[in-house]
């Protein structure tokens, strides 16, 4: 086993041994142990320790990265005999420098919550239990970025929604709680559903082509695109296939990360405690959708992966789509929240949308990056957010106000990440949101079409929006006049388990910027970050397969051994569209850098002039058509309304049809016909039996007698009955079939 | 033996518990936990034995069988004898009746040589019947094979024997009569009578998996229909007599179509046998319409143990009113009784009706139906067991939908999914027992708070629950993952040199999705109801957590839905290589013989 996975799978189960021993205590001991928290606070801190030490050696400082990654793969399940169309199931692992990255957000963001947790829980029922939990999902969230296995990573994205689902409900005891948390499951149940129909199909189209193999890793998904251009590759004649396959595959990204109209389940799981809303459903199972699709990007990009040109496909520019919507739809809900909690969960569904439409125009290092930002500096403003909840006790805006100077840490790390998701320069969130923005123009220049600039339209404008609604959360919390007086006094600086993750999270919403910046061994000038990313999927062995031969199934003798190349090399192979793409990408470069400095600045002033200068908490109330538009943000676009209020009722209409169409019809039918053969006919025959048979010999007067007699048998012991139809249907059924056959 | 011993030592048992004082109660319900746990060692040595590559396979059991039977032929016949079933043996794929046989120039000699004489002829006619029986494809995995006449007279015999599909189930049924008998000692009525009753369920039930002879198998049917139908009925809830009248007529309805299709394959053609093995060696003769007319009669009878829609009803009725250790058994073992026969019966004898596009669109829709509607159903309930009864009706259909798909992965989650099945419904009844015993109701709307007061079990409910939810990671999912591989592969899979022309289209299974969905939404909005929240009434802040006879119940379901989750293989490898044959076998039967 290669070294960097044997470091991978070390990160991998630390978390998981924490969890399984307080697995096994309980079940021995019918309780947790009191020191589940140091335990898994110890597995977390371990794991970020390996996770940074294969950064610093193997990503951040060396070369291009990890260039050939190192991989292990063991077989899980083998259903069938080996050459007869087995379905093989490896748990793949291989090292690459997504991988890396991700194992540094997540364990960056879970070591910081487990340290803040350890305060903020404190005082809850139930305390070890949370971390219990907690355990479970690290583990399964770091298994997820882990395996290069499709369905793997399905497995794992399975158990990190259902950790989601006990942590939303963590406080059971309220009716809200375990709302949130059933719709939080059954909502991403509808994309999974998808998702494994999506994983189905390109295992029955590639288990064809390459059979008795694992078809299920990235290198053999990649590698059947990198075929499409040969006349006998696996999606030959199937290429329909390959379109539903995209958007099925997407669909999963829809419920994970949040999007329109999936999104509805990510506000209400705020119902969950605070730092879990920062570690799950801000820094790290939330971005899984994202990460999964730009692991699949060339699924999603199909014929056009191959030259470079990702602008034709249709899934991309439905992803892109999506993302958009998401983006500006998300974003003008968080303008009318008056919940602190709320409006940053409205905000990352925003910032989620971003990314998929990074994705969708074809860049999934703007994606990964914007990713790898996000996660610092919104995980800092929902720890910051439970800060103050912590302080007042409460949630809503109204109870908070002036708590810049009784919580001087919060506030400023707070600012720090607002600045740093407005898009501030020099705070990282400015260059990633500016490389996707730059991204999405030149898409539109590229494809030229009006329609190509809708992207690049609604993230242009929830740029602006953005630096809007993220300083109103913040004037409202920390500036201005207390709302509640006797909150206010009570409130005060939280302890420093909670400010010093505070103030880590909040310096790597600058520094992680840094990463981007031209510095480090062996950089490729500003776009070093994206470069790491791109290197993984863009595959020069499959650009040289599809320009040489098609013949050779297996270039890769080991699927496993994928070797990738730098993504100028790969450009320098495909076609002159990348280059005119790179090319658009610059010329629209500085302008945009000028543009979204303006709608920054415009943002921020105008939420200070707003919430601040004219202390007004309803903006949109002063001017009158804007008081209609209001009532719709307010109403979440009736979004919510239209799932809870009539998808719900109506399942549940057609669930109560059905239960009683079957207790009364199909139940009916049976009960009639027993009723028909057991006491009708039987009071037939019996008739017939009485009258005919015994008549003849015993004269009418006794029949009368006898025959009410039998019929109040037949009536109360029915059973006896049912042996006579069951003889005389033996009877008719084997003439039948002797007849036929 | 050790079958036979597996078989019958509950029946010696049943007659030691019939003979204890009535009153002694704890001494029956110990010595009954005792027979049980007699019964299950011979069942766990067979189970780790049966991988052994050296065991001795029913063909080599069948063909020496047929040395004896030649052995001890007349001298006379014995010659004939040879000569015949050696052809028998060597044009098995195409044997000829007895009669054709007869009618053969060369062949009418050899007969004229043992016909009148009795004695030569059942001799005759056993030789050739176990050299078919050697034969027949499924018998290179079938393993501890024991053969002996019956009735002669009309040629049934006594033949046991276990493969890769039938001991899973075996094991399932031993381990869960364990865990009843232990969960039962809270019953006080009629004490001796429930747990004679029991035993006698337990040999049926073993019998029916490990019987090869038809005869045998249906008189190992009938016997599980007669204890169940009392346990339901006398220890059962206020509309008990109704519920168990109802699951004696249903069955008994089936029962008795599929005797019809048996006593139509005995007397077809001639072949005067019920040996499973023969009858499938010959299937390659049965023409198309008998073929169809025997899976009809015999899908009837499965269908009804499944069940399948529409002929499930019963099963909601039977839940409800039998007590806890009843449902554990009907819902984990008692329903794959159906599913075993589509795989063992309808499917290796009739092949060709089989694998027709009529009976593969059938039985895909029915599957369909199954889920979602059975879903949809549950989801209505306001009954904690009438809720999990109609759980299993959605489950299975995820039986019917792998079955229908013909797919290695489809063939192995239908499967896998029969035993996950068993164990996590078996678990899902114990946990309402559980709850009933202390609240002495199942209405799910006045439940709530139950995780409060008692987080043990609540521990055991979510593992119980989410298995059956397919959460990765449990049991369930692995069936049913594989069930949607292996259907929506059906369409793409490659059918080349197999009689199967039609495959389950893909939008059968595209429909069966929602139920995905639905499924999440009747689980967890139960769970939510019953153990989150407030508790809903005074009296649930008094319960106690589980007791040690409930742990001791719980434990082996709970361990057995994380190990099959967590490492599917322990079940996988152990099936693979019979179920390989087995689809194998049915796909091509059609084609070339």
């Amino acid at each position: 086993m290669p070294n960097l996975v044997m470091l991978a799978l070390l990160v991998v189960v630390l978390p998981l041994a924490a969890w399984t021993y307080g697995f096994l205590y309980a079940f021995f001991n019918r309780r947790l142990p009191s020191y589940q928290d140091k335990l898994a606070t110890a597995a977390i801190s371990g794991s970020l320790v390996i996770a940074l030490y294969m950064f610093f050696t193997e990503v951040l400082f060396v070369g291009s990265g990890i260039t050939n990654p190192e991989s292990w793969s063991f077989t899980w399940i083998q259903i069938g005999v080996t050459g007869h169309h087995p379905f093989i199931l490896n748990l793949d692992l291989a090292v690459d420098n997504i991988t890396v990255i991700m194992f540094v957000v997540v364990t960056i963001v879970a070591t910081c919550v487990h340290w803040y947790s350890q305060s903020y829980m404190e005082d809850e029922d139930r305390y070890s239990r949370f971390f219990f939990y907690l355990g479970l999902f690290t583990f399964s969230m770091l298994a997820c970025v882990a395996t290069t296995n499709l369905l793997m990573l399905f497995i794992f994205w399975e158990l990190v929604g259902v950790c989601s689902y006990f942590l939303i409900g963590f406080f059971f005891l309220k009716k809200s709680a375990g709302d949130a948390s059933k719709k939080a499951f059954v909502v991403n149940r509808i994309g999974d559903g998808c998702f494994m129909a999506g994983i189905c199909l390109i295992y029955s189209v590639l288990s064809r082509y390459w059979p008795d193999e694992g078809v299920l890793s990235f290198a053999r998904i990649w590698e059947s695109i990198a075929l499409l251009g040969a006349a006998d590759g696996p999606w030959v004649g199937n290429e329909s296939l390959l379109t539903a396959v995209g958007l099925l595959v997407f669909m999963g990204c829809v419920s994970k990360s949040a999007q329109f109209p999936l999104h509805i389940w990510l506000p209400d799981a705020m119902e969950g405690p605070t730092p879990v809303s920062a570690l799950i459903h801000a820094a790290t199972m939330v971005v899984a959708g994202v990460y999964m699709i730009v692991r699949m990007f060339p699924l999603m990009a199909g014929e056009g992966y191959l030259s470079g040109n990702y602008f034709d496909s249709p899934v991309l520019f439905i992803i892109a789509c999506f993302g958009a919507i998401t983006a500006i739809f998300a974003g003008t809900i968080a303008l009318a929240q008056s919940d602190l909690k709320k409006g940053l969960a409205y905000s990352t569904c925003s910032q989620l949308g971003y990314m998929v439409l990074a994705v969708g125009v074809g860049s999934i290092g703007a994606a990964m990056f914007h990713l790898f930002t996000h996660a610092f500096f919104k995980a800092c403003l929902f720890l910051g957010s439970g800060s103050v909840i912590h302080a007042v006790h409460s949630q809503e805006m109204s109870d908070m106000g002036g708590l810049k100077d009784k919580m001087p840490h919060t506030r400023w790390t707070f600012l720090i990440s607002c600045l740093a998701i407005a898009g501030t320069p020099l705070f990282s969130g400015f260059m990633s949101k500016e490389a996707i923005l730059g991204q999405a123009a030149a898409y539109g220049l590229q494809v030229g079409a009006f329609w190509a600039w809708f992207p690049f339209v609604l993230g242009g404008i929830t740029a602006f929006l953005t630096a809007f609604y993220m300083f109103r959360l913040y004037w409202l919390t920390f500036h201005g006049e207390p709302g509640d007086q006797q909150k206010f006094d009570h409130a005060h600086e939280s302890p420093s388990k909670m400010i010093v993750p505070l103030w880590a999270l909040a310096a790597l919403a600058i520094v992680s910027a840094g990463i981007a910046m031209p510095f480090g061994a062996g950089h490729t000038g500003g776009h070093w970050f994206q470069d790491r990313v791109n290197d993984q999927v863009i595959v020069k062995d499959y650009l040289a397969v599809n320009a040489s031969t098609a013949e050779s199934r297996s270039v890769f003798g080991d699927q496993q051994q994928v070797h990738l190349v730098h993504h100028h090399d790969a450009a320098a192979i495909a076609s002159p569209v990348v280059e005119e793409f790179h090319h658009n990408f610059h010329s629209v470069h500085y302008p945009l850098l000028g543009g979204s400095i303006v709608a920054v600045i415009f943002g921020i002033a105008g939420s200070f002039f707003f919430f601040v200068r004219n202390r007004n908490k309803d903006f949109l109330a002063d001017i009158p058509p804007a008081v209609e538009y209001r009532r719709v943000l307010q109403n979440l676009y009736y979004v919510d309304w239209f799932a809870c209020e009539r998808v719900v009722p109506t399942t549940k209409d057609v669930a109560d049809a059905a239960g009683r169409f079957d207790n009364r019809v199909v139940d009916g039918i049976v009960n009639g016909t027993a009723r028909f053969f057991g006491r009708d006919l039987g009071w037939a025959v019996g008739r017939i039996d009485n009258i005919v048979v015994d008549g003849a010999v015993n004269g009418a007067g006794w029949l009368m007698m006898a025959g009410g007699s039998l019929f109040r048998g037949m009536v109360n012991g029915r059973i006896q009955d049912y042996v006579k139809f069951t003889a005389v249907c033996m009877g008719v059924l084997l003439l039948w079939v002797l007849a036929a056959g | 033996m050790l079958l036979t011993l597996s078989i019958f030592i509950p029946m010696l048992g049943m007659v030691v518990v019939l003979l204890l004082p009535k009153d002694n109660h704890n001494l029956i319900r110990w010595t009954s936990v005792g027979i049980a746990v007699a019964t299950f060692i011979p069942i766990v040595v067979l189970t780790m034995g049966y991988t052994d590559p050296d065991g001795e396979s029913a063909a080599d059991t069948l063909l020496a069988e047929r040395e004896r039977v030649i052995a001890e032929a007349p001298e006379a016949a014995r010659a004939a004898i040879l000569a015949l079933t050696a052809e028998g043996v060597a044009e098995a794929n195409d044997p000829g009746t007895m009669s054709d046989l007869a009618a053969d120039d060369e062949r009418a000699a050899h007969w004229s040589l043992v016909k009148g004489d009795r004695e030569a002829e059942a001799a005759y006619h056993e030789a050739w019947e176990l050299a078919i029986a050697a034969q027949a494809a499924i018998s290179q995995n079938l393993k501890y094979v024991e053969y002996g006449n019956w009735i002669p007279t009309f040629n049934i015999n006594y033949i046991l024997g276990v493969d890769g599909l039938s001991l899973p189930l075996i094991f399932l049924s031993g381990l869960l009569f364990i865990l009843c008998f232990v969960y039962s000692f809270n019953i006080t009525k009629g004490v001796k009578a429930y747990y004679a009753l029991f035993l006698l369920l337990e040999t049926g039930l073993i019998g029916v998996f490990a019987a090869l002879d038809f005869f045998l198998f249906y008189v190992f049917w009938e016997i599980v229909l007669l204890p169940m139908y009392f346990l339901i009925g006398y220890w059962g809830g206020p509309n008990r007599i109704y519920a168990a009248i109802k699951f004696f007529i249903y069955t008994l309805v089936g029962s008795v179509v599929m005797l019809v299709a048996m006593l139509a394959l005995y007397w077809q053609g001639g072949y005067d046998t019920f040996n499973l093995l023969t009858l499938i060696g010959m299937s390659g003769n049965f023409d198309a319409t008998f073929q169809m007319w025997i899976f009809m009669a015999l899908f009837l009878g499965f269908a009804i143990k499944v069940p399948v829609f529409p002929f499930h009803t019963w099963l909601p009725d039977a839940h409800v009113q039998a007590p806890t250790a009843v449902s554990v058994i009907l819902a984990g073992v008692l329903l794959k009784m159906g599913g075993y026969g589509f795989f063992r019966f309808s499917y290796t004898l009739a092949p060709e009706a089989g694998t027709s596009e009529f009976m593969v669109m059938f039985i895909g829709l029915l599957g369909l139906i199954n889920i979602v509607y059975g879903a949809l159903c549950a989801m209505a309930q306001t009954d904690f067991k009438s809720l999990v009864a109609y759980s299993s009706v959605s489950h299975m259909g995820f039986v019917l939908l792998g079955l229908a798909a013909f797919t290695p992965e489809g063939i192995m989650g239908s499967v896998f999914q029969m035993f996950s099945h068993g164990v996590s419904s078996a678990m899902m009844f114990l946990l309402v027992g559980v709850l009933y015993d202390r609240a002495h109701h199942r209405d799910l709307n006045k439940f709530g708070g139950i995780g409060l007061q008692m987080p043990y079990y609540t521990g055991f409910a979510i593992i119980g629950f989410f298995t059956s939810l397919g959460l990765p990671g449990l049991a369930g999912f692995i069936g049913e993952m594989s069930v949607f591989m292996g259907s929506l592969n059906a369409e793409g899979f490659d059918w080349s040199g197999t009689s199967l022309y039609a495959p389950l289209p893909r939008w059968v299974v595209y429909a069966a999705l929602p139920g995905v969905v639905l499924t999440a939404g009747y689980i967890l909005w139960a769970v939510q109801r019953v153990y989150m929240g407030e508790a809903k009434k005074e009296e649930y802040k008094t319960y106690s957590d589980l007791s040690g006879r409930e742990v001791f119940s719980l434990v082996p379901l709970a361990a057995m839905c994380i190990v099959l989750g967590v490492w599917p293989r322990v079940l996988i490898d152990f099936m693979n290589p019979t179920l390989d044959v087995l689809r194998e076998f049915i796909t091509t039967a059609g084609i070339g013989g």
